[in-house]
């Protein structure tokens, strides 16, 4: 591990220097290593993506539809993308490229990018190197809420009236904030579960582990009870977290929750390290830990909900990819968030590549790659490392 | 490959006689040819089994043959029915016994789409909402029902988790038989303890076994007849091979994602679109109720979409067509441009909705030859002139309702 910043690569004002060095002190050699591999691994699980599947193309049209001139020079395309605009005419191996296989890679970054912070807050909340949103009852929440939607509330549209017109909001385009409502009632439940004169970070867990049990099994009823073949294939692909079929759309839903999740837990950090020194530590310093734990949880939950949304429950990312940063750039939270938003996406495509290439043109669901690749991880993790469990 | 046209229908009917004959021999169905043993009468008066301690007085005991269950012997006709999946309830309707069924898998659910058909056929009414969902059957629910029949198959129920040999032969010994055969489904493999005894047999064969259960033989005859007439139909039009399009059978419940189902597999489950020797416009690598995305479908390329349950009041097949050809990928595939986007039935399907079906699928498939479908967004089977029709539907309902001439 190197202990020298890399090598300047902003041009600087004169005075900046502090700052210059307050930013450059934490981002060391091992943080630079792991975000660059994270970044290769996703270009090149982008690359296999945009290059293969069941639309028979050659690799030279793949790349050439990619930099289509006709895509990527539009306006009315990237309008069409990010704006959900009618898709202009294009030809066919650009409409497959840009509307079905890029948009899936981006989908997997922010799912991935989403439950790897969400995942760490969730640890250093709780002091437990097992806490994820899995098993704080987060996801079985958000989970039972889409189903719910799914089940009952389908079809149902809200009219929004809007400063350009009217905008006019399928259910499905408020998937994320019934999610999130979801995992928030979820957690309030484990919180008041697990409070007793203040929580522990053993209480919480456990707490969570017995919401989530409970709201599994409402869940596994929910379409037990359902006749329609339907509504249970769809329940099946929530519940063991699918990215077949997601597109722009998903894309356009997960973006601004994302940016706002990632953003609250980069400047989180700090409130997080002091969180880690103990309770009583970060009272003698100021801190109201209950006030602060509750409101990173909340952070928490949204980065989880808005990943759920678009991809259902994909297990074992929020749990594994902190243990993996961790193991690289130690428990500095500064470094750990940055390693997570780099590191989440990096799993969740290369999942993704199996979970679509593996069997094509048959798509498993991603969860189901990401679990046979997590639960051996983190065995192997158990037997190398002495005590684990307690942050 | 035998089809479910049944050719020698017309034959193995000569030799059955009215009222009480009794069919023996198995038949061996499926991948031989279809050519089936003759059927032998006998008449049996044995009442009891070494398990009852009691003998009573048979009225006339018979029995029927039919794999994996082997022989299998009925002390009178049943009056209350068990059934499990559909296409065995869908043969009770069939006889005119839709009402004694006691238990289905998902009965609401089929029962909403078996009354999607019967606005069609005069006279006849169904309701099976509210009845025991029989998926997950247990033992204990069984001694509750105390049916005179299960309309099941042994072999479907022992593949449950908690059914045993034992407990399948306890069932059949302290309540009722079983009479049924699942796997011929899709000729899928039985569980181990049956493979050596297990067959396969089209559709129609296994109707016609289960209506010498009811002693409802002249009902089978009578329907089978009509059935015979629609394959004529179908057969003496059908298109060269050359003219047949790509087929994608689906289930649309997620447009960007669906579950392929395969449409020329042998087995009653395609019993109403085989005849047509569709083209699968997905390979053999691809299983029914796999799960593909737009691009597998663009690659597919299909002239026809058919929508799984399309005809079901559950299922929106408007908010599916036009998902489709919202779709920017979609709408480039040619069943998506040429407004072919068809609703489906169910698969599991018995006589009556075979029929129905048969003559759906011919009209979806080829318009030019067989007539056009019509428009369909909700609502019943669509009622269709009778100049277009393949079949008589008083006829069908007479049958069902046993007021008609054999």
């Amino acid at each position: 591990m190197s202990e020298t910043p890399p090598a300047e690569t902003q041009s600087s004002d004169a005075g900046s220097g502090s700052l210059r060095e307050r930013w450059l002190g934490w981002f060391d050699g091992s943080l630079f290593a792991l975000c660059l591999a994270s970044v290769l691994v996703v270009v090149a699980g982008g690359l296999v993506q945009v290059s293969f599947g069941a639309y028979t193309m050659t690799f030279f049209r793949a790349w050439g539809a990619v930099f289509d001139p006709n895509v990527v020079l539009s306006a009315k395309a990237w309008e069409a993308f990010l704006l959900g605009a009618p898709t202009p005419e294009m030809a066919q191996e650009s409409l497959i490229v840009w509307n079905i296989r890029l948009p899936r890679v981006f989908v997997a970054v922010f799912v991935g990018m989403n439950l790897a912070v969400s995942g760490a807050i969730f640890q250093g909340v709780t002091r437990n190197e097992l806490a994820s949103p899995f098993i704080l009852g987060v996801s079985s929440g958000a989970g039972l809420m889409i189903l719910l939607t799914l089940v009952v509330l389908s079809g149902i549209t809200i009219v929004v009236p809007f400063v350009f017109g009217t905008l006019v909001l399928g259910i499905s385009s408020l998937l994320p904030v019934i999610a999130a409502v979801g995992g928030i009632v979820a957690f309030l439940i484990v919180y008041a579960i697990a409070w007793k004169n203040g929580t522990s970070p053993v209480r919480l867990v456990l707490a969570g582990v017995i919401v989530g049990t409970v709201f599994s099994s409402l869940q596994t009823g929910l379409f037990f009870f359902a006749d329609d073949i339907g509504v249970v294939q769809s329940a099946i692909s929530w519940t063991t977290g699918s990215l077949t079929g997601t597109d722009w759309e998903q894309v356009r839903m997960i973006l601004p929750w994302s940016v706002l999740a990632i953003g609250l837990a980069l400047v989180s950090a700090r409130q997080l390290n002091v969180l880690l020194l103990g309770e009583e530590t970060a009272k003698s310093l100021g801190m109201d830990v209950e006030k602060i734990r509750f409101a990173l949880s909340g952070v928490a939950v949204l980065a989880a909900a808005a990943s759920i949304a678009a991809a259902g429950i994909v297990g074992f990312v929020g749990l594994i990819v902190p243990h993996l940063v961790r193991n690289i750039v130690g428990s500095d939270y500064k470094k750990l968030v940055v390693g997570c938003v780099f590191a989440g996406p990096a799993l969740m495509v290369a999942a993704d590549v199996g979970a679509r290439l593996a069997l094509s043109p048959v798509q498993l669901p991603v969860g189901i790659v990401t679990g046979l690749v997590g639960g051996p991880y983190f065995l192997y993790l158990m037997r190398r490392k002495q005590n684990m469990g307690a942050l | 490959m035998v089809d479910d046209a049944g050719r020698d229908m017309t034959t193995r009917r000569d030799y059955v006689k009215y009222g009480g004959s009794i069919l023996g021999g198995a038949l061996l169905a499926g991948c031989s040819g279809g050519q089936s043993a003759d059927p032998t009468a006998e008449s049996t008066t044995t009442t009891t089994t070494a398990s009852e301690s009691t003998p009573t007085p048979a009225e006339s005991s018979y029995t029927v043959t039919m794999a994996p269950m082997g022989e299998v012997e009925f002390e009178g006709v049943p009056e209350t029915i068990f059934t499990r999946l559909t296409h065995l309830a869908g043969m009770a309707f069939a006889l005119g016994r839709g009402s004694d069924v006691n238990a289905l898998h998902a009965p609401d659910y089929y029962d909403a789409l078996w009354n999607q058909f019967t606005p069609r056929l005069p006279g006849v009414e169904l309701d099976w909402t509210g009845r025991y969902s029989s998926w997950n059957v247990s033992k204990e629910k069984l001694y509750e029902l105390d049916s005179d029949v299960h309309l099941a198959d042994p072999a479907s129920v022992l593949a449950l988790d908690e059914w045993g040999m034992g407990d399948i032969e306890e069932i059949r010994e302290n309540v009722a038989p079983w009479f049924g055969n699942t796997f011929s489904n899709a000729h899928k493999s039985p569980p181990e303890a049956y493979a050596d005894r297990y067959e396969y047999y089209t559709l129609w064969e296994q109707f016609e076994k289960v209506s010498q259960v009811f002693r409802e033989e002249a009902k089978y005859e009578a329907l089978a007849e009509i059935h015979d007439d629609v394959m004529a139909t179908v057969e003496a039009d059908l298109p060269a091979s050359d003219a047949r399009p790509g087929i994608v059978m689906g289930g649309f419940s997620d447009p960007s994602a669906p579950y392929v189902y395969n449409v020329d597999t042998p087995g009653y489950l395609t019993a109403h679109v085989r005849p047509f020797q569709p083209v699968d416009a997905f390979g053999d690598d691809v299983e029914s109720g796999a799960r593909v995305d737009m691009e597998a479908l663009a690659e597919a390329n299909p002239d026809v979409i058919l929508v799984f349950g399309g005809l079901h009041p559950s299922t929106d097949i408007s908010e599916i067509r036009s998902s489709l050809e919202d779709d920017p990928v979609g709408s480039t595939i040619p069943a998506v441009e040429n407004g072919r986007i068809y609703p489906q039935g169910g698969r599991y399907q018995g006589p009556v909705l075979n029929l129905f079906q048969l003559e759906m699928t011919a009209k979806q498939l080829y318009p030019d030859t067989f007539g056009e479908w019509p428009e369909y967004a909700e609502g019943p089977y669509p009622e269709l002139p009778e100049s277009e029709q393949f079949f008589d539907r008083q006829r069908v309902a007479d049958i069902i309702n046993g007021e008609f001439e054999a």
